[in-house]
């Protein structure tokens, strides 16, 4: 090796040492983070919706997640994250993986959500500012449909299979009241004389346009979307019955989530509307009015629920 | 003062007129070509919007039919969402409606949620058109009837925003009338430069004509140039040297005629005086003649016998002829030298009637020929004009007829003609008659209808034409009218001239 090629060898030794020894101090200060952030809580706390639209659904609860993620400091929690899942199993999993803290939905799939994950209900929300609502049947006034009997062997317009008023509540509703229901695949599709055929129009504008136009004897809707529908119009409907009221929707959080956690999370949820900039981080989420406990209790609350679910899910 | 515009055109130089005419010509041209301009750049950016409203439907009817098909009503007011993204930021009202024509979906983003269907959309699935445009004041509205298989399963209506076009009209209308005004006033400059240069030379030719109207006839234009005034100019250039050329040998010939002319008058003259004076100097031995003559007639020299009564008669009878003929040489010759002067005064017709019957009733007898006379009863009781020369006129007249009748009978009638201020006098006989070749001549000196008449029948002609000039003297006129073989009628006509009443005739 001449003298040349010898320099060229230490050059290299030295390079690879200095690399080594940087790599050395990085790790050291990452061995050193824990202490210098002793009084900046780092852990993130992350909230979630189902939505096939997850760039809108983060732009509405990132303002949550951040006056939660400012306010739980003392669990050495210092972000707030919103993330989204593609539907219900793909939620479950977030929550039952830690993934997701806490997980907004209307009752049907919240339940759903639950049993898969072991996720727990907590808390209604009162989105739209609405505390609880209800199903309505509807029928065009010049169908000659007067109650629900009247609907045997017709279509009626439902939701979605995961919707609550759109699907759970009125079916639910069916069964308790004794009438065989069976899903068809088109409005078009004949019905059995005894059963009443119910096909899912997908959104609740469209069950209500399906009924306008005919295409299906009667339809199911909120109380809230029903209200939408123009007087004029409105007179020229008739309401064949209303189902009970369950919670507008409900604040789940998963499960092995920290009881102490949990309540600092309760506490902060309650008070946000009287809190400061509260109101505007709520109106931001849906027009969220407040978050509070189930009047009859939560073990109540979720029975009836649970009823509901088990008459849709057992037929 | 009237004002009238096409008196003031007519007052306008030649070079404003051709100037305003090609000005208006111009405006007239590009205001034209700029509304053909205006309209084909508005044809052309309504097609744009109508194309870009048809890619709209287009791409709306692409995305909506499954959804119109399932009548998925959210679907449908997402999409018009979107469609209104499409419109490049403005506005593009949309409407979606159903088979049935119900509006299902509109810009608002709202739910309609109605039971009745829309006037537009009925239209539209009533008719035979696929695609309908609009054009409204404001907007363009483009509707689409949306077909799956053969059936009609909605209606899309778009509204697109007439403003841009409007702006780019309002550009366009801009530009063109800078453009036109610009043209205008260029064209009128290059209309006015034009005109100067034809109107330039014309002017010099005008006043070129005035010199020439001024009796410079030596005119000569400078001509540079080659076009039709050129051509002019060279044409006045030889006219007013031709011109030159003509008046001088007029004049010169007008010279001529004046030395001629008044050599012709001399000698007229001298003809006249030589006539007057022969005339004169004859008449004093004609009277002598004729007076000794008579006195051996009345036998104041003794007794003739019949023999030299005879001669002696026939002696006075070729004096008194010849004295007639020299009286009549001289009126020719008073006549032609303007030394006979008219006496106008008033005078009986009736009175007239007599003397001449007087006069010439023993030319009537010597011929047996029955003389006839009438007085029209309107004619006025005296007439103002020159009596002896009327008389004289008669008695040419009367001698003539006379003279060419040999049987039948002479007639002097006197009439009147009250509504053209008139009266007549007619000699009729029922003579030879002139031949219809000689009436032109028969009133010119020395003339009788052929020289043999002068032969058969005494007189030298001149009695008509003497005639005549009394006439024409007295403001008349004269003419005739005969036939061969059965007689003539000489008629004067004369201008009715009343006396003025005076207290003596009054009395």
């Amino acid at each position: 090796m001449n003298r040349r090629a010898w320099l060229a060898l230490i050059v290299i030794v030295v390079a690879l040492a200095t690399m080594l020894v940087g790599c050395k101090d990085d790790d050291d200060k990452k061995d050193e983070t824990p202490e210098s952030t002793a009084v900046t809580p780092t852990g993130i706390i992350a909230i979630g919706d189902i939505s096939d639209n997850p760039t809108e659904k983060i732009a509405i609860y990132q303002a949550l997640a951040d006056y939660l993620g400012s306010h739980l400091a003392e669990f050495g929690i210092g972000t707030g994250e919103v993330r989204i899942a593609p539907d219900m199993p793909g939620m479950a999993a977030m929550l039952e993986s830690g993934q997701l803290d806490i997980y907004f939905d209307s009752p049907y799939p919240a339940l759903i959500v639950s049993g898969q994950s072991g996720a727990t209900p907590i808390l209604r929300r009162w989105k739209g500012g609405v505390e609880e609502y209800h199903t309505v049947f509807f029928a065009r006034a010049d169908s000659g449909l007067e109650s629900l009997e009247d609907l045997k062997g017709q279509a009626v317009a439902f939701d979605e299979p995961f919707s609550t008023s759109g699907y759970m509540l009125p079916r639910a509703f069916l069964i308790e009241a004794g009438f065989t229901t069976t899903e068809i695949p088109n409005p078009e599709a004949a019905v059995g004389a005894d059963a009443i055929g119910y096909v899912f129009s997908g959104e609740d504008q469209n069950t209500i346009e399906w009924v306008l136009s005919g295409r299906v004897a009667a339809g199911v809707t909120d109380h809230l979307s029903y209200a939408e529908i123009p007087e004029e119009t409105r007179s020229q409907l008739i309401i064949l019955v209303e189902t009970e009221n369950v919670p507008r929707q409900l604040v789940v959080v998963r499960p092995g989530l920290d009881p102490e956690l949990q309540a600092a999370i309760v506490q902060l949820l309650m008070n946000l509307d009287e809190a400061e900039g509260g109101a505007e981080i709520l109106q931001q989420a849906e027009e969220t009015a407040q978050f509070d406990e189930f009047p009859q209790g939560t073990d109540a609350a979720l029975a009836r629920m649970r009823e509901l679910l088990a008459l849709v899910e057992g037929s | 003062m009237h004002w009238s515009p096409q008196h003031s055109w007519k007052r306008l130089p030649l070079s404003v007129k051709m100037a305003l005419a090609m000005t208006v010509l111009v405006v007239i041209v590009v205001g034209v070509i700029s509304l053909l301009s205006i309209r084909r750049e508005q044809d052309t950016f309504r097609n744009e919007l109508q194309a870009q409203a048809s890619l709209l439907l287009d791409f709306t009817q692409s995305a909506s039919s499954d959804a119109l098909y399932t009548l998925d009503a959210a679907y449908l007011r997402d999409l018009i969402a979107q469609t209104d993204e499409l419109g490049g930021g403005r506005d593009v009202p949309t409407e979606i409606y159903d088979r049935d024509g119900r509006l299902i979906a509109d810009s608002q983003g709202d739910a309609v949620y109605t039971l009745e269907s829309a006037a537009y959309s009925t239209r539209l699935l009533a008719g035979n058109s696929m695609t309908v445009f609009d054009w409204g004041d404001e907007d363009l509205t483009a509707g689409r009837v949306v077909v799956v298989g053969r059936e009609k399963i909605g209606v899309i209506k778009i509204s697109l925003s007439t403003a841009p076009l409007d702006e780019k009209m309002a550009i366009v209308r801009n530009r063109g009338i800078t453009i036109a005004v610009l043209a205008v006033v260029t064209g009128a400059a290059l209309a006015y430069l034009l005109s100067q240069t034809i109107t330039g030379p014309m002017r010099e030719l005008t006043e070129a004509t005035k010199r020439l109207a001024a009796d410079q006839l030596k005119q000569d234009l400078v001509t540079v140039k080659g076009d039709e005034i050129t051509a002019l100019q060279v044409t006045f250039n030889a006219m007013s040297a031709r011109l030159t050329e003509t008046l001088n040998h007029l004049n010169q010939r007008n010279h001529d005629l004046e030395i001629a002319n008044e050599a012709a008058l001399q000698a007229s003259r001298l003809k006249t005086e030589f006539l007057a004076t022969v005339s004169h100097e004859l008449r004093t031995p004609l009277n002598a003649i004729i007076g000794f003559s008579d006195m051996l007639l009345m036998g104041m020299s003794g007794p003739l016998n019949e023999k030299q009564h005879h001669k002696v008669g026939r002696l006075q009878e070729n004096g008194k002829r010849l004295l007639a003929l020299v009286n009549d040489i001289l009126d020719v010759a008073r006549i032609e030298s303007g030394r006979m002067e008219l006496v106008r005064e008033p005078f009986s017709p009736q009175k007239l009637i007599d003397q001449v019957s007087a006069q010439t009733r023993v030319l009537a007898e010597n011929k047996k020929l029955e003389f006839k006379t009438s007085l029209d009863a309107e004619l006025p009781l005296l007439l103002v004009g020159d009596e002896k020369r009327i008389e004289q006129v008669v008695i040419n007249l009367l001698s003539n007829a006379f003279k060419f009748t040999e049987q039948g009978s002479v007639t002097l009638r006197i009439f009147s003609d009250s509504d053209a201020q008139t009266w007549s006098l007619a000699v009729t006989d029922t003579g030879i008659g002139i031949p219809a070749h000689a009436l032109d001549v028969i009133f010119e000196q020395f003339r009788q209808v052929d020289n043999s008449s002068t032969r058969i029948y005494q007189g030298a002609g001149l009695g008509l034409a003497i005639t005549r000039h009394l006439v024409q003297m007295m403001d008349g006129k004269i003419k005739v009218e005969s036939t061969v073989g059965a007689g003539s009628t000489f008629t004067v006509t004369l201008p009715m001239v009343i006396p003025e009443p005076t207290p003596a005739i009054m009395v």
